[in-house]
């Protein structure tokens, strides 16, 4: 288990569902101390469901104290993004048309392809069977895609 | 967090080579000055805990525990750079790395990805797949510096880490070394004196097997190298009188 | 816009970049953990090319001498065993002949560990082949088991034995002399035994005791070098 890279997606994640980074980073670094008191180290890699659900917690928690935040600042997106394949459009276009999914499918789509979660897993963390979670990645995509190539269509 | 030498001696049949070596290190970068034959690789081979003292002990202690030099974990904080070092023929520099990864517990997944990073911090992305014996003198202690920060480690052991290389990169090795100086002991042996002069925090000299200074560069008072040298020629005069 | 790329994208999405506090998390909380397989997985991949070229080269000499099931085959088998071991020898001492000793005694696991995996992999596969080169020679042969198992081991079990102590007593580069060395001269053994006595090995129990014993010398020796911080030996490099 590379605690860097899980500790990256899980940040990915937190940032996701509270839109602000240094909230989200102590969220993060929570989580994994929390799972840490209840599982040793070298379990954290088979724990993901349970890591990922302590983290949907703590976000839950701070959203009630916070009202909903959108995203402003996109630096933070634009600093790190795949520059090689990804252009600046692609980068912004994806996280907008993210944004726009609603609230469950987005977060089934960035636990299946950001955190690379198994539907299994999801749908342990969602509280979905397996069958529904697949059912919404499909849905999701689609609208993404809908999303995506609807902006291409503005852009003509 | 620092690194504890108690009496440390290494006996030989016919000489002494550690006398009685005491000394409370604690993290910043640490020169070990002296001739060849004084006893620094010696030193440097105990604190790695690949050879055993003749008596005295070695210890890192931390906040939580005191790890004699004997034990695992204790080289789990350990890097380690030789004077001089083989490698396994056929074998290319992710190759050599990955082997090291491994022997120093490290998964992997995990290995993967620090091996890339190193790689790439010392400048040998793109010979990381060419065998290990196109590999210049430089490239190769830049692998050997590479293996020896793979586990993070909080003690890093130096021996001669620039002999060989030119002013260039032995700028950008100093650099690297001052840097990693931030957060680990590290112990850099060389006679090379400039390397010290510009990055050390503390100056040990070492002179048959003992220490004939423990300071820092302020205390020597005067030009480093001068200094060296004064305690050269009072061997030099000694050997005259003999 | 295809699915690959969708996806491609949304790998990089919610993107953030590193900070100061997470990294010294990371430092402070990464552990690094007993990784056996890893490290026996790595012998294994470096001696299995080598080990099996030995096999190979060992099968086709046998197939080559077994034509005829005379004695003297027997004999010369004998005389080839200890010469073939020179390659399982130098599988085991491979860390002192590229001088890689003394970065590997630094680490985690340690000269110590890499030296009892080899020994262990090596002690397995010579197993593995006595057994299964007896059988087929049996079938050749006919002779008996018990004296094709002596007539294979003994010669081995000396040079593996003259070896280690070789290894052990002359550090350094010297040893990468001294064991082949040690290969080929019990190389010799079988054809001196031969012309001093016109005997067979098994019916002298003699020869039963010695192979024992040779046994409990390899373990022996074994365990020393496993055990072995040599103090001089790498300063040769």
């Amino acid at each position: 288990m590379d605690l860097k890279v899980q500790y990256d997606k899980l940040l990915r994640y937190c940032y996701m569902k509270t839109k602000d980074r240094f909230t989200a980073e102590d969220i993060v670094q929570e989580t994994f101390l929390k799972l840490w008191k209840s599982h040793t180290y070298e379990d954290t890699g088979k724990e993901m469901a349970y890591l990922y659900t302590i983290a949907r917690n703590l976000c839950m928690d701070e959203f009630r104290r916070r009202k909903d935040v959108d995203i402003d600042d996109y630096t933070e997106l634009l600093e790190c993004r795949n520059s090689q394949s990804d252009s600046i459009i692609e980068s912004l276009a994806i996280t907008e048309a993210l944004e726009k999914l609603p609230e469950e499918l987005k977060e089934i789509i960035t636990l299946r392809y950001i955190s690379d979660m198994s539907s299994a897993d999801i749908g342990k963390v969602m509280n979905l069977s397996r069958f529904s979670v697949n059912r919404r990645l499909k849905e999701g995509l689609k609208l993404l895609k809908k999303y995506m190539e609807g902006e291409d269509e503005d852009d003509r | 967090m620092e690194l504890v030498l108690d009496r440390v001696t290494k006996q030989y049949s016919n000489k002494i080579a550690v006398d009685r070596l005491s000394a409370t290190l604690k993290p910043g970068v640490i020169g070990l000055l002296g001739a060849n034959g004084a006893g620094k690789t010696t030193l440097m081979r105990m604190i790695c805990g690949i050879l055993i003292s003749t008596s005295g002990t070695i210890c890192f202690k931390t906040e939580n525990e005191s790890l004699d030099s004997s034990e695992e974990m204790y080289r789990d904080a350990l890097g380690y750079l030789p004077q001089d070092f083989g490698y396994y023929p056929n074998f290319t520099g992710k190759d050599f790395l990955m082997y090291i990864a491994a022997l120093k517990g490290i998964d992997k997944a995990t290995a993967k990805r620090k091996c890339n990073e190193l790689l790439k911090a010392v400048n040998l992305e793109t010979a990381a797949n060419k065998k290990i014996k196109t590999y210049s003198g430089g490239m190769k202690q830049r692998l050997g510096i590479a293996q020896a920060v793979l586990n993070d480690p909080k003690i890093l052991v130096l021996d001669e880490p620039t002999a060989g290389l030119d002013p260039k990169e032995r700028v950008r090795f100093r650099n690297l070394i001052a840097e990693l100086g931030k957060d680990s002991i590290v112990i850099l042996s060389t006679h090379i004196v400039s390397d010290v002069e510009h990055i050390a925090d503390r100056i040990l000299m070492m002179k048959d097997g003992q220490f004939i200074f423990d300071g820092t560069l302020d205390e020597v008072g005067m030009d480093l190298e001068a200094f060296y040298l004064q305690n050269f020629e009072e061997e030099e005069e000694e050997t005259e009188n003999e | 816009m295809t699915d690959r790329k969708l996806k491609q994208l949304l790998k990089n999405a919610y993107c953030v970049s590193e900070t100061d506090n997470g990294c010294r998390f990371i430092k402070m909380h990464e552990r690094r953990s007993r990784q056996f397989c890893d490290i026996i997985k790595n012998e294994l991949r470096y001696m299995g090319v080598k080990s099996i070229f030995a096999g190979i080269f060992l099968c086709a000499l046998f197939l080559a001498t077994a034509q005829k099931g005379d004695e003297n085959m027997m004999w010369i088998a004998s005389s080839i065993i200890p010469i073939c071991s020179i390659v399982p020898m130098s599988l085991i001492f491979c860390s002192e002949r590229y001088g890689m000793c003394e970065l590997e005694a630094s680490t985690r696991f340690s000269l110590r560990f890499i030296r009892i995996i080899r020994m262990l992999i090596l002690g397995i596969f010579s197993g593995v082949v006595t057994i299964c080169g007896s059988i087929f020679l049996n079938s050749l042969w006919k002779t008996g088991m018990i004296d094709i198992v002596m007539y294979l081991l003994f010669p081995y079990f000396v040079s593996v034995w003259g070896g280690l102590l070789v290894a052990r007593k002359w550090h350094g580069k010297e040893s990468v002399i001294g064991v082949p060395l040690v290969c080929l001269t019990t190389g010799f053994l079988p054809t001196i035994i031969r012309e001093f006595r016109q005997v067979n090995f098994v019916s002298d129990s003699m020869y039963v005791f010695l192979v024992v014993a040779l046994l409990g010398g390899i373990v022996n020796e074994s365990i020393k070098y496993v055990n072995e911080r040599s103090d001089l030996s790498w300063n040769l490099y």
